[in-house]
């Protein structure tokens, strides 16, 4: 099979049989040229992700509301009230399967989890699982790349700020939110951050390389009950798996969201780009002020085994669009 | 058959993000992406009884956003999209390079997509802006999934071409060069024709 551009445009957007991305990657590995050029399709893929996403971050504008309403409303009466006022919906009832006609929410979770999961262990978990419970993944060598969603999520959005999912970005659909920053012992920046889908909450830390973020851990947790408004907890032992992963890496308090924005501003480079020690760091970082953790969680709060909702809502609580 | 008027309005309210995010990428500025996502919100809901539920309501009204958008451009012979004046404004009100030295990347993603052909603007903001995969942009587009590749293929390299003559600015940029990039970008824009 040649490796014409497309094929490696394919690769690089996640379209190839594993049998062609087999052949793409022989490839690379013996042609730099080919690598770079895959690196650029994947460049584009973020590019162009970032270049279009402010109205993701922000709620409609009241005038498109007014139209969804008055187009309803010109639809006489149907079965619901119509009014506004009136389609306050439980919480709860958010959380339950869907009637039939209603959208698939378990494929956009499956999606969503097998991403993470295939980022982490690369092919050697065949047969990406359906139900990931309690299942504990760990590789020291996941590069993140920059092709990936949780690459962008990671690197552009606030802490206690949802990022949707391509496709599954609808009311209640899966979102990265990147929980906190810190940095680590060996002056790496890391975030821990969530996968949140209807029935589930992954939880994970990736510390940023010079051009990847590697996946240092991450707990695919159990679904959440159907019924349940509360997150279904992981097992003890995921959380104390979490919490000895962040012990080891964490080398002071999670940086504040000033400090936090300038790196996202800055694309997570130190100033002088060699990822070493304090004297690398920019200005901003290393001010009390920056470092201060205003309304974000301590140390000690997240050795606590907490729903990772509550303390979304705690952190977030003036800018997270989690309302339950 | 009776509609459940709250289910559809919370559906259409959870699609409206990906919609002008859809209508950004085909128009290249927010306000004309709006006004297409507010169209394609009453046609849709005029057309309600022709949705068959069961179906993805989303790939209905991305049909219905892709169709309207079509029709305008016949309709109105535009010369093509304008890039968004508040690319450049937010740029004005920054601080720091690296901050403007992304924005400017991204505001000459955005000119550049928007100078593309239309086909090739449709196709880059189905799969790369909406994330659609190639198979389901064909299905939208009724095209065969190897045009989707070309055309996609295309865009890119032009994409690239753009961000390569972009004139770097790394390490120790001043004040002073980032005026002057920005300047440099501003005169580039379509917007300050009007």
């Amino acid at each position: 099979m040649s490796i014409d551009d497309e094929l490696l445009m394919a690769y690089a957007d996640g379209a190839l049989s594993p049998e062609d991305a087999e052949v793409v990657e022989k490839a690379m590995r013996s042609d730099p040229t080919v690598a770079d050029k895959v690196a650029a399709y994947r460049r584009d893929r973020e590019l162009l992700a970032q270049a279009y996403a402010a109205p993701m971050r922000e709620a409609p504008p009241p005038h498109l509301l007014d139209a969804v309403d008055a187009g309803l409303e010109r639809l006489g009466d149907g079965t619901g009230d119509g009014e506004r006022g009136g389609s306050v919906v439980p919480f709860r009832s958010r959380r339950a399967p869907r009637a039939p006609g209603g959208f698939d929410w378990r494929l956009p979770l499956a999606a969503s989890v097998a991403l993470i999961i295939g980022a982490v262990a690369g092919r050697q978990l065949p047969g990406l699982p359906n139900s990931v419970d309690h299942a504990l993944v760990r590789a020291d060598a996941a590069a993140i790349d920059p092709g990936n969603p949780l690459f962008v999520a990671l690197e552009t959005t606030p802490g206690g700020q949802p990022y949707p999912l391509a496709q599954a970005d609808r009311e209640g659909g899966d979102v990265i939110v990147p929980v906190l920053t810190f940095r680590s012992r060996d002056g790496r920046f890391c975030r821990e951050f969530e996968i949140n889908s209807q029935t589930a909450v992954s939880v994970g830390i990736a510390c940023r390389e010079p051009d990847h973020w590697k996946m240092e851990i991450l707990l695919a947790a159990e679904d959440r009950p159907a019924d349940s408004t509360t997150y279904q907890a992981a097992s003890g032992y995921s959380e104390e798996a979490l919490s000895v992963v962040i012990d080891k890496l964490m080398a002071e308090d999670p940086l504040g969201m000033e400090a936090e924005a300038d790196l996202i501003g800055r694309g997570w480079r130190h100033v002088n780009g060699n990822g070493g020690e304090t004297s690398s760091l920019p200005d901003g970082v290393e001010t009390p002020d920056g470092r201060s953790v205003r309304g974000r969680p301590t140390r000690d709060a997240v050795d606590e085994p907490q729903p990772p909702s509550y303390r979304l809502q705690k952190i977030g609580a003036d800018r997270t669009v989690r309302q339950p | 058959m009776a509609i459940d008027k709250d289910a559809i309005r919370r559906e259409i309210v959870a699609l409206l993000p990906r919609l002008r995010r859809f209508g950004y990428a085909l128009t290249g500025n927010m306000a004309d992406g709006d006004d297409l996502v507010q169209a394609t919100v009453e046609r849709a809901l005029s057309r309600i009884d022709q949705w068959q539920p069961g179906t993805r309501l989303d790939s209905w009204m991305f049909r219905i956003a892709q169709n309207m958008w079509r029709d305008r451009l016949r309709a109105q012979k535009v010369r093509g999209p304008t890039v968004d004046p508040a690319d450049f404004q937010h740029v004005a009100g920054e601080d720091g390079n690296r901050v403007v030295e992304e924005r400017l990347m991204l505001a000459k993603v955005r000119e550049t997509i928007a100078q593309l052909p239309t086909e090739q603007r449709e196709v880059v903001a189905l799969v790369l802006v909406e994330g659609q995969s190639y198979q389901q942009a064909a299905d939208m587009l009724s095209i065969p999934i190897g045009t989707v590749m070309s055309r996609l293929s295309r865009a890119r390299k032009t994409l690239q071409k753009a961000l390569q003559d972009m004139p770097q600015q790394r390490g120790q940029d001043s004040d002073q060069d980032s005026d002057t990039e920005q300047s440099e970008g501003m005169k580039k824009g379509a917007w300050n024709e009007h």
